[in-house]
Protein backbone atom coordinates (compact mmCIF):
# COMPACT_ATOMS: atom_id res chain seq x y z
CA UNK A 1 0.00 0.00 0.00
CA UNK A 2 0.82 3.82 -0.80
CA UNK A 3 -0.28 6.75 0.65
CA UNK A 4 0.74 9.92 -1.15
CA UNK A 5 -0.30 12.91 0.63
CA UNK A 6 -0.07 16.34 -1.15
CA UNK A 7 -1.04 20.30 -0.06
CA UNK A 8 -3.06 19.20 2.61
CA UNK A 9 -4.67 21.20 4.90
CA UNK A 10 -7.77 21.33 7.49
CA UNK A 11 -9.19 24.47 9.05
CA UNK A 12 -12.45 23.46 11.68
CA UNK A 13 -15.52 25.23 10.79
CA UNK A 14 -14.76 27.43 14.35
CA UNK A 15 -11.63 29.17 12.13
CA UNK A 16 -8.61 26.86 14.03
CA UNK A 17 -6.07 25.35 11.16
CA UNK A 18 -5.36 22.29 12.54
CA UNK A 19 -3.04 21.20 9.13
CA UNK A 20 -1.31 23.33 6.81
CA UNK A 21 -0.01 22.45 3.01
CA UNK A 22 1.16 19.04 4.44
CA UNK A 23 2.77 16.87 1.97
CA UNK A 24 4.18 13.00 2.73
CA UNK A 25 5.21 9.45 1.56
CA UNK A 26 3.90 6.58 3.19
CA UNK A 27 4.57 2.59 1.50
CA UNK A 28 4.29 -0.38 3.10
CA UNK A 29 6.04 -1.92 5.17
CA UNK A 30 7.00 0.63 7.42
CA UNK A 31 6.26 1.54 10.93
CA UNK A 32 6.30 5.38 11.26
CA UNK A 33 5.84 6.92 14.40
CA UNK A 34 4.13 10.09 14.45
CA UNK A 35 5.28 12.78 17.05
CA UNK A 36 4.52 16.44 18.09
CA UNK A 37 3.18 18.20 21.15
CA UNK A 38 -0.82 18.59 21.84
CA UNK A 39 -2.79 20.24 19.47
CA UNK A 40 0.24 19.78 16.98
CA UNK A 41 -2.50 18.40 14.40
CA UNK A 42 -1.85 14.44 14.99
CA UNK A 43 -4.91 13.35 15.67
CA UNK A 44 -6.53 15.67 12.47
CA UNK A 45 -4.10 13.68 10.24
CA UNK A 46 -4.95 10.73 11.30
CA UNK A 47 -8.97 11.44 11.05
CA UNK A 48 -7.77 12.97 7.66
CA UNK A 49 -6.25 9.68 6.80
CA UNK A 50 -9.43 7.22 7.67
CA UNK A 51 -11.99 9.51 5.95
CA UNK A 52 -13.86 10.71 9.47
CA UNK A 53 -12.89 14.69 8.01
CA UNK A 54 -12.86 16.19 4.91
CA UNK A 55 -9.79 18.22 3.96
CA UNK A 56 -10.43 21.91 2.92
CA UNK A 57 -7.61 21.54 0.60
CA UNK A 58 -5.33 19.22 -0.92
CA UNK A 59 -5.52 15.14 -1.35
CA UNK A 60 -5.13 12.36 0.03
CA UNK A 61 -3.93 9.52 -2.66
CA UNK A 62 -4.09 5.57 -1.65
CA UNK A 63 -2.20 3.46 -4.34
CA UNK A 64 -2.57 6.13 -6.75
CA UNK A 65 -6.60 6.71 -6.60
CA UNK A 66 -8.02 9.35 -4.30
CA UNK A 67 -9.45 8.57 -0.99
CA UNK A 68 -12.89 9.69 -0.97
CA UNK A 69 -13.65 7.73 -4.41
CA UNK A 70 -12.71 4.41 -2.97
CA UNK A 71 -13.69 4.99 0.81
CA UNK A 72 -15.50 1.14 1.48
CA UNK A 73 -12.66 -0.61 -0.15
CA UNK A 74 -10.25 1.42 1.43
CA UNK A 75 -11.78 1.10 4.98
CA UNK A 76 -11.54 -2.46 4.42
CA UNK A 77 -8.09 -2.33 4.61
CA UNK A 78 -7.78 -0.47 7.26
CA UNK A 79 -7.47 -1.02 11.18
CA UNK A 80 -7.98 1.89 13.05
CA UNK A 81 -7.40 2.93 17.05
CA UNK A 82 -8.52 6.64 18.09
CA UNK A 83 -7.24 8.56 21.18
CA UNK A 84 -10.22 8.14 22.46
CA UNK A 85 -13.27 5.73 21.58
CA UNK A 86 -15.78 3.95 23.20
CA UNK A 87 -16.87 0.31 23.25
CA UNK A 88 -20.16 -1.35 23.66
CA UNK A 89 -20.48 -1.86 27.31
CA UNK A 90 -23.10 -4.83 27.44
CA UNK A 91 -21.59 -7.27 25.55
CA UNK A 92 -18.77 -9.45 25.79
CA UNK A 93 -15.58 -9.29 24.59
CA UNK A 94 -15.75 -11.68 21.81
CA UNK A 95 -18.97 -10.33 21.06
CA UNK A 96 -17.88 -6.75 20.68
CA UNK A 97 -15.23 -8.38 18.35
CA UNK A 98 -17.88 -10.67 16.31
CA UNK A 99 -19.61 -6.95 15.92
CA UNK A 100 -16.70 -5.23 14.74
CA UNK A 101 -15.51 -8.49 12.44
CA UNK A 102 -19.21 -8.23 10.73
CA UNK A 103 -19.15 -4.44 10.26
CA UNK A 104 -15.38 -5.11 8.68
CA UNK A 105 -16.81 -7.93 6.69
CA UNK A 106 -14.05 -9.98 7.64
CA UNK A 107 -14.42 -14.05 6.76
CA UNK A 108 -13.69 -16.71 9.02
CA UNK A 109 -14.16 -14.24 11.50
CA UNK A 110 -14.29 -16.98 14.32
CA UNK A 111 -10.19 -17.47 13.50
CA UNK A 112 -9.77 -14.23 13.06
CA UNK A 113 -11.33 -13.06 16.59
CA UNK A 114 -9.40 -16.00 18.23
CA UNK A 115 -6.32 -14.47 16.68
CA UNK A 116 -6.91 -10.79 17.71
CA UNK A 117 -7.83 -11.99 21.59
CA UNK A 118 -4.19 -13.95 21.40
CA UNK A 119 -1.78 -11.39 19.86
CA UNK A 120 -4.04 -8.76 22.48
CA UNK A 121 -3.65 -11.48 25.50
CA UNK A 122 -7.23 -11.28 26.22
CA UNK A 123 -8.35 -15.13 25.64
CA UNK A 124 -8.45 -15.22 29.67
CA UNK A 125 -11.80 -12.03 29.21
CA UNK A 126 -12.83 -12.48 26.24
CA UNK A 127 -16.30 -13.84 27.66
CA UNK A 128 -15.99 -11.07 30.43
CA UNK A 129 -18.51 -8.22 29.40
CA UNK A 130 -16.78 -5.30 28.53
CA UNK A 131 -18.34 -2.92 31.19
CA UNK A 132 -16.48 -5.33 34.17
CA UNK A 133 -12.92 -4.22 32.16
CA UNK A 134 -10.03 -2.35 33.41
CA UNK A 135 -8.91 0.96 31.75
CA UNK A 136 -5.91 -1.23 30.51
CA UNK A 137 -8.03 -4.23 29.29
CA UNK A 138 -10.31 -2.15 27.26
CA UNK A 139 -7.33 -0.40 25.69
CA UNK A 140 -6.27 -3.79 24.43
CA UNK A 141 -10.06 -4.41 22.97
CA UNK A 142 -9.56 -1.55 20.97
CA UNK A 143 -5.94 -2.45 20.10
CA UNK A 144 -7.74 -5.91 18.99
CA UNK A 145 -10.74 -4.90 16.75
CA UNK A 146 -8.11 -2.68 14.91
CA UNK A 147 -5.59 -5.87 14.17
CA UNK A 148 -9.12 -7.71 13.54
CA UNK A 149 -8.48 -9.57 9.68
CA UNK A 150 -4.96 -8.51 9.63
CA UNK A 151 -5.70 -4.59 7.84
CA UNK A 152 -2.90 -3.30 5.28
CA UNK A 153 -2.94 -0.12 7.24
CA UNK A 154 -3.09 0.05 10.42
CA UNK A 155 -3.15 3.39 12.77
CA UNK A 156 -2.81 3.95 16.35
CA UNK A 157 -3.67 7.02 18.00
CA UNK A 158 -1.87 7.04 21.22
CA UNK A 159 -2.28 2.79 21.60
CA UNK A 160 -0.32 2.40 24.77
CA UNK A 161 -2.49 5.26 26.82
CA UNK A 162 -3.38 2.87 29.94
CA UNK A 163 -0.90 0.52 29.83
CA UNK A 164 1.83 -0.85 32.41
CA UNK A 165 4.86 -1.06 30.95
CA UNK A 166 5.07 -4.81 30.25
CA UNK A 167 2.29 -4.67 28.61
CA UNK A 168 3.32 -1.42 26.40
CA UNK A 169 6.42 -3.35 25.56
CA UNK A 170 4.73 -6.66 24.13
CA UNK A 171 2.44 -4.19 22.25
CA UNK A 172 5.16 -2.35 20.65
CA UNK A 173 6.91 -5.72 19.43
CA UNK A 174 3.36 -6.36 18.37
CA UNK A 175 2.95 -3.30 16.52
CA UNK A 176 6.56 -4.18 14.97
CA UNK A 177 6.09 -7.72 14.12
CA UNK A 178 2.86 -6.25 12.02
CA UNK A 179 5.13 -3.62 10.52
CA UNK A 180 7.23 -6.23 8.78
CA UNK A 181 4.91 -6.76 6.24
CA UNK A 182 2.43 -3.77 6.07
CA UNK A 183 1.87 0.08 7.06
CA UNK A 184 1.71 0.90 10.14
CA UNK A 185 1.33 4.99 11.73
CA UNK A 186 1.94 5.46 15.35
CA UNK A 187 1.46 8.43 17.12
CA UNK A 188 2.06 8.34 20.82
CA UNK A 189 3.51 10.97 23.45
CA UNK A 190 6.03 7.98 24.69
CA UNK A 191 9.19 8.74 22.53
CA UNK A 192 11.12 5.62 23.65
CA UNK A 193 8.18 3.46 22.18
CA UNK A 194 9.32 5.32 18.53
CA UNK A 195 12.66 4.75 19.28
CA UNK A 196 12.57 1.38 20.28
CA UNK A 197 10.22 -0.18 16.96
CA UNK A 198 9.77 2.83 14.35
CA UNK A 199 11.98 3.06 11.07
CA UNK A 200 10.36 6.24 10.19
CA UNK A 201 9.32 8.93 11.94
CA UNK A 202 7.63 12.18 11.53
CA UNK A 203 7.57 15.71 13.71
CA UNK A 204 4.72 17.17 13.68
CA UNK A 205 4.46 21.00 14.93
CA UNK A 206 1.60 23.48 14.77
CA UNK A 207 0.02 21.71 11.56
CA UNK A 208 3.62 21.23 9.47
CA UNK A 209 5.69 18.74 8.90
CA UNK A 210 8.96 19.72 10.87
CA UNK A 211 11.36 16.43 10.31
CA UNK A 212 10.57 13.21 7.99
CA UNK A 213 13.28 10.25 8.30
CA UNK A 214 14.82 7.85 9.92
CA UNK A 215 14.79 8.51 13.97
CA UNK A 216 18.99 8.65 14.02
CA UNK A 217 18.64 11.74 11.61
CA UNK A 218 17.13 13.34 14.33
CA UNK A 219 19.72 12.27 17.26
CA UNK A 220 22.37 13.23 14.50
CA UNK A 221 20.96 16.62 14.14
CA UNK A 222 21.22 17.39 17.82
CA UNK A 223 24.41 16.50 17.72
CA UNK A 224 26.61 19.09 20.43
CA UNK A 225 23.09 20.79 21.62
CA UNK A 226 22.67 18.98 24.71
CA UNK A 227 24.78 19.23 27.50
CA UNK A 228 24.27 17.73 31.52
CA UNK A 229 25.64 20.41 34.18
CA UNK A 230 25.45 20.04 38.16
CA UNK A 231 22.80 22.92 39.30
CA UNK A 232 24.69 25.50 41.61
CA UNK A 233 22.44 28.60 40.75
CA UNK A 234 18.97 28.02 39.61
CA UNK A 235 19.48 31.41 37.47
CA UNK A 236 22.08 28.62 35.50
CA UNK A 237 18.77 27.59 33.40
CA UNK A 238 18.13 30.75 31.48
CA UNK A 239 17.84 30.44 28.07
CA UNK A 240 17.81 26.32 28.52
CA UNK A 241 15.33 23.39 27.87
CA UNK A 242 15.97 21.02 30.77
CA UNK A 243 15.12 17.74 29.91
CA UNK A 244 16.00 15.97 33.32
CA UNK A 245 16.84 16.81 36.95
CA UNK A 246 18.54 13.68 38.80
CA UNK A 247 19.41 14.08 42.54
CA UNK A 248 22.59 12.07 43.47
CA UNK A 249 24.65 12.42 46.00
CA UNK A 250 26.95 15.34 44.91
CA UNK A 251 23.91 17.49 44.00
CA UNK A 252 21.54 17.70 40.95
CA UNK A 253 22.13 16.83 37.68
CA UNK A 254 20.65 18.43 35.09
CA UNK A 255 20.29 17.93 31.65
CA UNK A 256 20.29 20.29 28.82
CA UNK A 257 19.03 21.03 25.04
CA UNK A 258 19.88 24.50 23.92
CA UNK A 259 21.24 25.86 20.65
CA UNK A 260 23.99 28.01 22.54
CA UNK A 261 25.11 25.51 25.19
CA UNK A 262 26.64 27.33 27.94
CA UNK A 263 30.57 26.47 29.11
CA UNK A 264 29.92 25.02 31.81
CA UNK A 265 27.56 22.02 30.21
CA UNK A 266 29.50 19.08 29.19
CA UNK A 267 28.42 17.69 26.09
CA UNK A 268 26.66 14.66 25.77
CA UNK A 269 25.33 12.06 23.27
CA UNK A 270 21.67 13.03 22.02
CA UNK A 271 18.48 11.05 22.85
CA UNK A 272 15.85 10.82 20.67
CA UNK A 273 13.90 13.08 23.42
CA UNK A 274 16.75 15.18 23.21
CA UNK A 275 16.34 15.58 19.51
CA UNK A 276 12.88 16.06 19.96
CA UNK A 277 12.88 18.70 22.54
CA UNK A 278 15.89 20.44 20.29
CA UNK A 279 13.68 20.71 17.34
CA UNK A 280 10.51 21.75 19.01
CA UNK A 281 12.30 24.04 21.32
CA UNK A 282 14.25 25.66 18.18
CA UNK A 283 11.05 26.47 16.68
CA UNK A 284 9.25 27.96 19.86
CA UNK A 285 12.59 30.35 20.34
CA UNK A 286 12.70 30.69 15.98
CA UNK B 1 -25.45 -7.52 8.64
CA UNK B 2 -27.93 -9.20 9.79
CA UNK B 3 -25.41 -9.71 12.95
CA UNK B 4 -25.22 -6.08 13.38
CA UNK B 5 -28.91 -6.02 13.67
CA UNK B 6 -29.41 -8.79 16.44
CA UNK B 7 -26.51 -7.73 18.39
CA UNK B 8 -28.12 -4.25 18.19
CA UNK B 9 -31.46 -5.84 18.99
CA UNK B 10 -29.96 -7.51 22.18
CA UNK B 11 -28.10 -4.35 23.68
CA UNK B 12 -32.13 -3.17 23.63
CA UNK B 13 -33.37 -6.30 24.94
CA UNK B 14 -31.36 -6.91 27.37
CA UNK B 15 -30.91 -4.09 28.87
CA UNK B 16 -32.45 -2.74 32.16
CA UNK B 17 -34.44 0.41 30.30
CA UNK B 18 -35.83 -2.25 28.09
CA UNK B 19 -37.03 -3.81 31.69
CA UNK B 20 -37.82 -1.32 33.04
CA UNK B 21 -40.24 0.31 30.65
CA UNK B 22 -41.67 -3.04 29.75
CA UNK B 23 -43.03 -4.08 33.78
CA UNK B 24 -44.02 -0.63 34.35
CA UNK B 25 -46.02 -0.80 31.00
CA UNK B 26 -47.40 -3.91 32.29
CA UNK B 27 -48.30 -2.97 35.30
CA UNK B 28 -49.96 0.55 34.01
CA UNK B 29 -51.92 -1.84 31.39
CA UNK B 30 -53.00 -4.02 34.21
CA UNK B 31 -54.21 -1.34 36.54
CA UNK B 32 -56.11 -0.01 33.30
CA UNK B 33 -57.43 -3.41 32.81
CA UNK B 34 -58.60 -4.00 36.10
CA UNK B 35 -59.37 -0.35 36.90
CA UNK B 36 -61.38 1.56 34.17
CA UNK B 37 -61.74 -1.40 31.61
CA UNK B 38 -63.02 -3.96 33.03
CA UNK B 39 -66.43 -1.71 32.75
CA UNK B 40 -66.33 -1.01 28.97
CA UNK B 41 -65.21 2.50 27.51
CA UNK B 42 -68.04 4.59 26.60
CA UNK B 43 -71.22 1.78 27.63
CA UNK B 44 -68.88 -0.75 24.75
CA UNK B 45 -67.78 -3.99 25.75
CA UNK B 46 -64.59 -3.83 27.76
CA UNK B 47 -63.03 -6.30 24.68
CA UNK B 48 -64.80 -3.96 22.14
CA UNK B 49 -62.21 -2.03 19.76
CA UNK B 50 -63.21 0.85 21.34
CA UNK B 51 -62.12 -0.36 24.92
CA UNK B 52 -59.32 -1.89 22.84
CA UNK B 53 -57.83 1.17 21.80
CA UNK B 54 -58.34 3.44 24.66
CA UNK B 55 -56.33 0.67 26.78
CA UNK B 56 -53.61 1.25 24.31
CA UNK B 57 -53.98 5.13 24.33
CA UNK B 58 -53.66 4.92 27.56
CA UNK B 59 -50.20 3.26 27.66
CA UNK B 60 -48.99 5.05 24.73
CA UNK B 61 -47.23 7.35 26.41
CA UNK B 62 -44.65 4.92 28.19
CA UNK B 63 -44.10 3.46 24.88
CA UNK B 64 -43.37 6.25 22.94
CA UNK B 65 -41.16 7.41 26.13
CA UNK B 66 -39.96 3.99 26.01
CA UNK B 67 -38.93 4.67 22.19
CA UNK B 68 -37.57 7.81 22.70
CA UNK B 69 -35.05 6.56 25.81
CA UNK B 70 -33.79 3.67 23.19
CA UNK B 71 -32.79 6.84 20.54
CA UNK B 72 -31.04 7.99 23.54
CA UNK B 73 -29.51 5.19 24.32
CA UNK B 74 -28.00 5.33 20.56
CA UNK B 75 -26.80 8.64 20.95
CA UNK B 76 -24.89 8.87 24.29
CA UNK B 77 -21.65 9.93 24.84
CA UNK B 78 -20.17 6.20 25.53
CA UNK B 79 -21.96 5.50 21.68
CA UNK B 80 -20.95 8.84 19.71
CA UNK B 81 -17.23 7.84 21.17
CA UNK B 82 -17.53 4.33 20.00
CA UNK B 83 -19.21 5.42 16.62
CA UNK B 84 -15.25 6.57 16.01
CA UNK B 85 -14.51 2.49 15.73
CA UNK B 86 -17.41 1.66 13.57
CA UNK B 87 -17.50 5.04 10.93
CA UNK B 88 -13.98 3.73 10.53
CA UNK B 89 -15.45 0.50 8.97
CA UNK B 90 -16.48 -0.16 5.31
CA UNK B 91 -19.89 -0.11 5.56
CA UNK B 92 -22.11 2.60 4.50
CA UNK B 93 -23.15 4.92 7.51
CA UNK B 94 -26.94 5.21 6.27
CA UNK B 95 -27.24 1.39 6.11
CA UNK B 96 -25.84 0.74 9.24
CA UNK B 97 -27.96 3.35 10.83
CA UNK B 98 -31.26 2.02 9.43
CA UNK B 99 -30.26 -1.22 11.24
CA UNK B 100 -29.93 0.72 14.16
CA UNK B 101 -33.43 2.07 13.78
CA UNK B 102 -34.28 -1.26 12.72
CA UNK B 103 -33.68 -2.64 16.46
CA UNK B 104 -35.07 0.03 17.90
CA UNK B 105 -38.68 -0.22 16.21
CA UNK B 106 -38.47 -3.97 16.82
CA UNK B 107 -38.01 -3.39 20.73
CA UNK B 108 -40.99 -1.27 20.66
CA UNK B 109 -43.02 -3.70 18.86
CA UNK B 110 -42.12 -5.87 21.83
CA UNK B 111 -43.26 -3.45 24.16
CA UNK B 112 -46.63 -3.04 21.88
CA UNK B 113 -46.70 -7.35 21.69
CA UNK B 114 -45.88 -6.97 25.45
CA UNK B 115 -49.17 -5.24 26.31
CA UNK B 116 -51.07 -5.98 23.39
CA UNK B 117 -51.32 -10.00 25.25
CA UNK B 118 -51.60 -9.49 28.52
CA UNK B 119 -55.10 -7.59 27.39
CA UNK B 120 -55.81 -10.57 25.50
CA UNK B 121 -54.63 -13.06 28.17
CA UNK B 122 -57.17 -10.62 30.03
CA UNK B 123 -60.30 -10.96 27.58
CA UNK B 124 -59.13 -14.46 27.32
CA UNK B 125 -59.37 -15.33 31.46
CA UNK B 126 -62.74 -13.47 32.19
CA UNK B 127 -64.48 -13.52 28.53
CA UNK B 128 -62.99 -16.60 26.86
CA UNK B 129 -62.58 -17.14 22.97
CA UNK B 130 -63.32 -14.10 21.33
CA UNK B 131 -62.38 -12.40 17.80
CA UNK B 132 -58.90 -11.04 18.15
CA UNK B 133 -58.97 -9.85 14.29
CA UNK B 134 -61.28 -7.07 15.26
CA UNK B 135 -58.55 -5.21 17.75
CA UNK B 136 -56.06 -5.31 15.20
CA UNK B 137 -57.02 -2.69 13.28
CA UNK B 138 -57.68 -0.65 16.59
CA UNK B 139 -54.86 -1.50 17.73
CA UNK B 140 -52.72 -0.16 14.24
CA UNK B 141 -54.23 3.01 14.08
CA UNK B 142 -53.11 3.81 17.84
CA UNK B 143 -49.84 2.66 18.02
CA UNK B 144 -48.42 2.71 14.40
CA UNK B 145 -48.60 6.45 13.84
CA UNK B 146 -47.33 7.87 16.87
CA UNK B 147 -44.80 5.31 17.30
CA UNK B 148 -43.28 6.39 13.46
CA UNK B 149 -43.53 10.27 14.42
CA UNK B 150 -41.53 10.12 17.53
CA UNK B 151 -38.92 8.04 15.60
CA UNK B 152 -38.68 10.41 12.72
CA UNK B 153 -38.71 13.42 15.13
CA UNK B 154 -36.64 11.89 17.74
CA UNK B 155 -33.78 10.89 15.02
CA UNK B 156 -34.55 14.20 13.82
CA UNK B 157 -33.57 16.20 17.35
CA UNK B 158 -30.98 13.52 18.03
CA UNK B 159 -28.57 14.65 15.02
CA UNK B 160 -29.23 18.32 15.98
CA UNK B 161 -28.09 17.53 19.34
CA UNK B 162 -29.05 14.69 21.17
CA UNK B 163 -29.45 16.67 24.48
CA UNK B 164 -32.53 17.49 22.35
CA UNK B 165 -34.32 14.56 22.95
CA UNK B 166 -35.09 14.90 26.77
CA UNK B 167 -36.96 17.75 26.03
CA UNK B 168 -38.65 15.66 23.85
CA UNK B 169 -39.61 13.00 25.86
CA UNK B 170 -41.74 15.75 28.30
CA UNK B 171 -42.95 16.89 24.31
CA UNK B 172 -44.42 13.27 23.98
CA UNK B 173 -46.07 12.93 27.76
CA UNK B 174 -47.81 16.25 26.48
CA UNK B 175 -49.14 15.45 22.79
CA UNK B 176 -50.60 11.94 24.59
CA UNK B 177 -51.57 13.18 28.07
CA UNK B 178 -52.70 16.54 27.53
CA UNK B 179 -56.25 16.93 27.34
CA UNK B 180 -56.39 17.91 23.66
CA UNK B 181 -58.67 17.61 20.87
CA UNK B 182 -58.48 13.96 19.36
CA UNK B 183 -56.88 15.07 16.07
CA UNK B 184 -53.98 16.60 17.98
CA UNK B 185 -53.35 14.16 20.66
CA UNK B 186 -50.75 11.52 19.88
CA UNK B 187 -52.97 9.14 21.83
CA UNK B 188 -56.29 10.45 21.32
CA UNK B 189 -57.93 8.57 24.17
CA UNK B 190 -60.70 11.08 24.00
CA UNK B 191 -61.54 9.72 20.49
CA UNK B 192 -62.44 6.02 22.04
CA UNK B 193 -64.07 7.27 25.25
CA UNK B 194 -65.90 10.05 24.00
CA UNK B 195 -66.33 9.61 19.69
CA UNK B 196 -68.78 5.73 20.30
CA UNK B 197 -71.33 7.74 22.38
CA UNK B 198 -72.19 10.26 19.83
CA UNK B 199 -72.66 7.20 17.33
CA UNK B 200 -76.27 6.32 18.95
CA UNK B 201 -75.74 2.96 19.45
CA UNK B 202 -75.71 0.35 21.79
CA UNK B 203 -72.22 -1.12 20.94
CA UNK B 204 -71.21 0.72 17.38
CA UNK B 205 -68.98 -0.84 15.00
CA UNK B 206 -65.15 0.61 15.00
CA UNK B 207 -65.50 3.20 12.40
CA UNK B 208 -63.14 6.18 12.44
CA UNK B 209 -64.12 9.57 11.19
CA UNK B 210 -61.77 11.32 8.58
CA UNK B 211 -60.37 13.77 10.48
CA UNK B 212 -58.74 11.14 12.69
CA UNK B 213 -57.60 9.12 9.85
CA UNK B 214 -56.24 12.99 8.29
CA UNK B 215 -54.59 13.77 11.91
CA UNK B 216 -52.94 10.04 12.02
CA UNK B 217 -51.57 9.62 8.56
CA UNK B 218 -50.20 13.29 9.62
CA UNK B 219 -48.44 11.96 12.34
CA UNK B 220 -47.04 9.25 10.26
CA UNK B 221 -46.11 11.20 7.63
CA UNK B 222 -44.28 14.03 9.41
CA UNK B 223 -42.49 10.71 11.17
CA UNK B 224 -41.05 9.84 8.05
CA UNK B 225 -40.50 13.11 6.53
CA UNK B 226 -38.57 13.31 9.65
CA UNK B 227 -36.40 10.38 8.87
CA UNK B 228 -35.89 11.20 5.00
CA UNK B 229 -34.64 14.21 5.69
CA UNK B 230 -32.46 13.27 8.82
Amino acid sequence: MQIEISNLSMTYPSGKTALEDMSLQMKSPSLIGLLGPNGAGKSTLMKLLVAALLPTEGKILVDGLPLERQEQTFKARLGYLPQSFGLFDELTVWQFLDYMAALKKIPHSREAIARALGRTNLEDQQKARIRTLSGGQRQRVGIAQAILGNPELLIFDEPTVGLDPEERISFRNLFSQIAQERLVLLSTHIIEDIQSVCNQLLVIHEGQIRFSGVPGELIAMAEGYVGVFRERDPRQEAGLQITSRIHTAEGVICRAVAKNLPDFAKRVEPTLEDAYLYLISREVMS
Amino acid sequence: MSKIYFYELRRLLYNKLFFGILLVSLGFGWLTLTGALILGIAHTAPFSPWSFGYYLSRILPLICLGEVCFLAFFSSREERLAASLTRAAPVKQQRYLLLRLGAVLTAVAFLCLGVSVLAVLFYRALFGRMNLGELLWPGLLALVPPVIFCLGAGLALSRIRPVLLYPFMAVVVLLTALPLPSEMSLSMSSFYSEYPLTLEALEPAFQVPLGILVSRAVFFLLGLGFFLHF
